[in-house]
């Protein structure tokens, strides 16, 4: 910066410059914090010139760069971040939506005709493919890009605590049944914990959506997807534990393809909404601070 | 106005390239301080043209500072040709309308 702006200045830009630039990839933060100092350098330059004494050069340099919540409004969607960021989330809900017709409507398409059947089979499968390859496209740009995907603590031991439940509740559900069937009660005591500490993280998770997550109307969107992405969560869970229900589709389809395929959903579902929340909950937070 | 900030830019560059500050100074220079944009807005929008590979941009010093200058590039003249005969369409159009009578 210009040696003339005094440090009260410099505090300013840099404070209007963290509100610019949070979240934005760490190339791109550079880029930006020194292209918009050298310009303020030269605007308060011009305003010095002009008769204007430090303090008003400083604070009209700093007017004229209009509000730094618009600029990265504006630059994220240059950025095409929240472009991506909403074919990401629609991807996501509309697999999910796939998935909920798929699973419910299985009975009624159980009774098409088998060339009926197959077709829509394919169907869904291509669709639900395509969906998928959207979903993962969106996931790894945002992180080959390297923007910020800082998962609150407790939100990462949910994760973490959800993938040690299900790869035990996997164990458990499926070695009992392979080498010694009087163990069958386990998986059930298992799910009946797993459910209550899976519904007590998403009432957190729930309440941290409310609280922290998005503006508006995207605030309840995405409460609703996270109701939604944790009733998949549950029921992959009970999924597992029912293996032992006689049934063929359930030991065929459901336990081996379902269930890990809602619970992958699920998981996306929450990561992507965390990822929104990341980028649009933090100018709430500034307002805050 | 926000719209236009785009086709401006491309037809500033169009002459030479240059760097932000030069850029919003030519603007409110040639509209004659009509277009008084934030400063802040210059720059998604630079950074969107050459995202979509219409400028491109360079450091070079210049006045004794290093500067990020901007130029068009190929695809971004022909972008800007026909942005500019679009809206010269456009404001053609809309004058047709405003200079009706019996409106």
């Amino acid at each position: 910066l210009n040696n003339q702006i005094q440090n009260d200045g410099a505090t300013k830009l840099a404070i209007w410059l963290k509100v610019a630039t949070q979240g934005l990839p760490p190339l791109m933060k550079t880029r930006i914090t020194t292209e918009i100092a050298d310009h303020f350098a030269e605007v308060y330059a011009e305003y010095v010139a002009n008769g204007f004494n430090n303090q008003a050069a400083e604070t009209a340099a700093l007017q004229q760069l209009g509000e730094a919540e618009t600029f990265r409004r504006s630059y994220y969607t240059a950025h095409f971040s929240q472009r991506r960021y909403r074919i990401g989330f629609w991807a996501s809900l509309s697999w999910f939506g796939l998935l909920l017709i798929g699973y419910f409507g299985h009975g009624t398409f159980a009774d098409l005709e088998s060339h009926h059947q197959l077709l829509w089979q394919t169907v869904m499968d291509i669709t639900s493919a395509s969906l998928l390859l959207t979903i993962v496209h969106v996931t790894i740009v945002l992180l080959r890009e390297r923007y910020e995907i800082r998962l609150p603590r407790l939100v990462q031991a949910f994760f973490a605590t959800s993938i040690l439940l299900v790869v035990l509740g996997c164990m458990f559900a499926i070695w009992p049944t392979w080498i010694n069937p009087e163990v069958r009660l386990l998986p059930f005591q298992f799910s009946r914990l797993g459910f209550g500490a899976a519904l007590t993280v998403s009432s957190y998770l729930a309440w941290l959506a409310l609280h922290r997550g998005g503006y508006g109307r995207g605030r309840w969107l995405a409460l609703l997807a996270l109701a939604l992405g944790t009733v998949l969560f549950l029921d992959a869970l009970v999924a597992i534990n029912v293996i032992h229900v006689n049934s063929y589709y359930i030991r065929r389809y459901y336990i081996p393809f379902m269930a890990p395929t809602l619970l992958s959903a699920s998981l996306l579902v929450m990561v992507l909404l965390l990822l929104n929340f990341r980028v649009l909950g933090s100018a709430r937070a500034e307002r805050h601070t | 106005m926000k719209g236009v900030l785009p086709l401006l830019v491309l037809r500033v560059l169009s002459k030479k390239p240059n760097y932000g500050y030069q850029i919003l100074a030519e603007l409110r220079f040639l509209s004659k301080g009509v277009l008084d944009y934030n400063d802040g807005a210059l720059y998604p929008v630079l950074y969107q043209l050459e995202r979509e590979g219409y400028v491109e941009s360079y450091t070079e010093s210049a006045d004794g500072r290093l500067r990020r200058f901007y130029q068009l590039t190929e695809k971004g003249h022909t972008h800007h040709k026909r942005a500019e005969e679009e809206w010269v369409a456009f404001v053609k159009s809309v004058q047709l309308v405003l200079n009706k009578p019996s409106l």
